[in-house]
């Protein structure tokens, strides 16, 4: 939803778009906290949260930060991150791991 | 002579506009590693732990859902800045992001004195609860201070509209980086 890669629409459209997206995420947003009061047992309360969270995540991430249009930069290097991201949490993981096991 | 040194500077601009963009997710990517590796240090002690507090005994709810929809309020005004890059409207919808980002950093700040002040307190070094939720939220909270100024930067010293949207391409991603923070630390029940 940046300015220079949006494709070419009229004004109001591009402002009904961008309004409908940002009511999208604020309507996840209040279902996120209906959730989190709702009753319901706690696995599935977290698995619907991080649903809602991707969902999220998935409209930002295309819709503002238009990833999908920068394939050759963008993809590649959210990519390259999310593999260290990964490596990462393996490495802290196995710390994790040895600690509780020295413990 | 002129036209010739258009024609040239022109592609050369463009240049220099991809390469801020390009810059800007690269910078972009090692970030989503720094705050990779925090959620996972917090998933993972958080698992791992004997005890959890509900987020409930302690966080205050409805003063981060304000600041949740304050920073997705602040994501819309910052789109419209750099859509409106050519136009004097752009002064406004980024003062509006800039005091939208102050007003998130406010409440923040609210927080943790709440937080500091309370009959059971949640301190920094009361713990791997407290340890981690300050990490988490005072790492975005510096990205949300970095953000600001850049914005007031742009807004008082004029730029051009690539580095408005250089700059939206930042914003969004504190916006995006904000939201993991809010489902896990404050809506997730502790077991």
């Amino acid at each position: 939803m940046t300015t220079a890669t949006a494709p070419n629409r009229p004004h109001s459209g591009r402002t009904f778009a961008t309004v409908l997206t940002f009511g999208t995420l604020a309507a996840l947003t209040l279902a996120e906290l209906r959730v989190a009061d709702a009753a319901s047992a706690g696995p599935g309360r977290a698995a619907a949260l991080a649903g809602l969270l991707m969902l999220k995540v998935g409209l930002v991430l295309t819709l503002c930060l238009r990833a999908d249009f920068r394939r050759r930069s963008a993809s590649r290097l959210v990519l390259l991150g999310l593999i260290f991201a990964s490596g990462t949490a393996a490495v802290l993981m196995l710390e994790a791991a040895f600690q509780a096991r020295l413990r | 002579m002129s036209q010739s040194t258009g024609t040239v500077a022109a592609p050369a601009a463009q240049g220099s506009s991809h390469v801020g963009v390009a810059g800007m997710w690269t910078f972009l990517a090692t970030d989503a590693m720094g705050f990779g590796g925090l959620f996972i240090a917090y998933g993972v002690l958080r698992v791992r732990a004997d005890v959890w507090p509900d987020p409930r005994v302690h966080l205050g709810l409805g003063l981060a859902a304000a600041m949740t929809f304050g920073l997705l309020a602040s994501a819309f005004t910052m789109t419209q800045a750099a859509r409106a890059a050519a136009s004097p409207a752009r002064l406004g919808w980024l003062a509006a992001t800039a005091a939208l980002g102050l007003a998130f950093l406010c409440g923040e700040l609210a927080e943790y004195r709440r937080l500091w002040a309370a009959a059971d307190p949640v301190r920094i070094g009361s713990g791997l609860y407290g340890g981690t939720f300050y990490a988490l939220t005072g790492y975005h909270g510096l990205h949300v201070l970095v953000g600001v100024v850049c914005l007031l930067a742009v807004a008082l010293r004029g730029a051009r509209p690539r580095t408005l949207e250089v700059v939206a391409l930042y914003w969004h991603f504190v916006d995006l980086a904000w939201m993991p923070i809010f489902t896990f630390l404050y809506l997730m029940p502790a077991r």
